[in-house]
């Protein structure tokens, strides 16, 4: 099969900033790959140049072999590392949103996991605390049949409880078919659900293998190895 | 996909500017009655008068005030959903840049033609059942009818009618995309966005009224000593003029849009 995701040779830069530099890999499907690096590393430049929302300066990515435009965005599903959505409109008006614009949005999906959480369907964002916004847009992200989830620092800022429950959401509900990107620095909390790991320092890929590759030929742990390879 | 897009377009704008206009709606009504009670209060009670002129107050400011309203309402909404954080969903739908954009211009129409009717079909009502006697005070007023001073033109009123509603909607088309223009020029700049956005306007506009003021001068100067039938017909010319340079800078403003939007957008 053909891959999910391909980055050739792409680069970024902010005026004369560096933020991406020739990073070139790809995202096979079935894989739950992690983008790990500090903060200010690229990880977030490159996710928004994957969804268009940035421009690269250099080189280019293809998303399900289309290059970035309507076609590559109908095959992602993008979780955001901020809020993004209407803080006035309620849960249901925004689950029949994305079932307008997405026809791979399965709502039935969408209101299990509502139920789960206890997460009323007639609340609007405007009246939910952080937490749980953010667990509201993870449930529509993941409630998408998408080929590919990118998912920027989806456990950045939550208590441990709940970035348990968002990775099993993500490990239950992902298109086993398709393939999921994960950006993060916090490794540990992520570490047992990822298939491949990317390793990016200002702007340059630094490392790109199988987690259990890297476990064996280091000896130690994905964690451990991000601690020493990023030491202050 | 253009009629889901506008859809969620005008259920956004519309959850503000609908209560608003609804509230122009009942001040409207509400300064009828004071206008009618007021006419027909034989005491001339000072009470009913001082309601009278308080509630036209309101009423005349609220004209004012649901006409900016409705201007700055949708430019928020734009600069939220094209470059503030809703842009993350705007950009992410797998849909054409064209088909947003347009989408934002038709909405910003359908709240222009709105607000129009609105306070066109208000001062209406506020004049329903006086419309005679204000036709007559005018006549006596400037010693003339109404037919006398259509027939003294020298111009056929229908076409100039024609074409200054054609301007009207030109207009209101070039407005909306200047301000989707000015927020996309914003858009390139990596700090000041907002910032950036209301220079990019404010040096649009002066630019383009220092250019009507040239061509005025140029008409004025033409037309002085020539005959008056000429004249009226270089008026039609000049408002043809208007309205072509007014279409060419619509489609130039769009095509930067759209080209800013999709070949260079900067959501940092």
């Amino acid at each position: 099969m053909p891959p999910i995701l391909e980055c050739n040779q792409l680069s970024k830069y902010y005026g004369s900033k560096m933020a991406l530099a020739n990073v070139s890999f790809t995202i096979e499907p079935g894989r739950i790959v992690g983008l790990l690096g500090p903060n200010g590393s690229g990880k977030s430049t490159f996710i928004k140049i994957a969804n268009g929302l940035l421009t690269p300066s250099q080189g280019s990515v293809t998303i399900c072999q289309n290059p970035i435009g309507p076609e590559s965005k109908a095959c992602i599903s993008y979780l955001p590392d901020t809020s993004y959505l209407n803080n006035w409109m309620k849960v249901s008006a925004l689950i029949d949103m994305f079932n307008d614009f997405y026809p791979d949005f399965d709502r039935n999906k969408a209101y299990e996991m509502l139920a789960r959480l206890g997460i009323s369907e007639h609340d609007k964002l405007k009246t939910m605390s952080k937490g749980t916004k953010e667990k509201v847009q993870l449930i529509l992200v993941m409630s998408r049949n998408a080929a590919l989830y990118l998912l920027d620092e989806p456990i950045g800022g939550v208590d441990p409880a709940a970035r348990d429950y968002i990775l099993d959401t993500i490990l239950t509900n992902y298109n086993e078919n398709g393939a999921v990107l994960i950006t993060t620095h916090l490794i540990s909390d992520i570490e047992s659900i990822l298939n491949d790991v990317l390793f990016l320092r200002q702007g340059q890929l630094v490392l790109s293998a199988a987690a259990n590759e890297i476990r064996e030929q280091n000896g130690k742990s994905i964690d451990e190895l991000f601690r020493e390879v990023f030491r202050c | 996909m253009l009629a889901k897009v506008l859809k969620y377009d005008l259920k956004a704008t519309g959850r503000l500017l609908v209560p608003a206009y609804l509230v122009f709606i009942v001040i409207s009504v509400v300064n009828k009655i004071c206008l009618e009670i007021g006419l027909r209060n034989e005491y001339e009670s000072v009470s009913v008068q001082l309601a009278q002129g308080l509630t036209f107050l309101l009423y005349f400011l609220t004209v004012f005030v649901i006409g900016i309203l409705t201007t700055v309402f949708v430019v928020m909404y734009f600069y939220k959903s094209m470059a503030g954080d809703q842009g993350y969903l705007t950009h992410t739908l797998p849909t054409q840049t064209e088909v947003l954009i347009i989408s934002k211009i038709i909405c910003s129409l359908i709240w222009q033609l709105v607000v129009t009717l609105l306070i066109s079909s208000s001062v209406f009502f506020m004049l329903f059942g006086h419309i005679g006697e204000i036709y007559t005070s005018l006549g006596d007023i400037f010693g003339f009818t109404w037919q006398k001073m259509l027939s003294s033109l020298d111009f056929d009123i229908n076409i100039y009618s024609i074409l200054l509603v054609t301007a009207s909607a030109v207009s209101a088309i070039m407005s909306s995309v200047t301000y989707l223009a000015c927020i996309a020029f914003g858009n390139l700049s990596n700090k000041h966005k907002v910032m950036s956005a209301i220079f990019s306007y404010v040096g649009f506009y002066i630019g383009l009224r220092v250019f009507r003021l040239i061509i005025d001068i140029i008409y004025e100067t033409t037309k002085s000593g020539i005959e008056s039938s000429v004249a009226a017909e270089m008026l039609n010319g000049k408002l043809i003029f208007d309205i072509m340079v007014n279409i060419v800078i619509t489609v130039v403003l769009y095509l930067l849009t759209v080209d800013i939007f999709k070949k260079r957008l900067n959501l940092e």
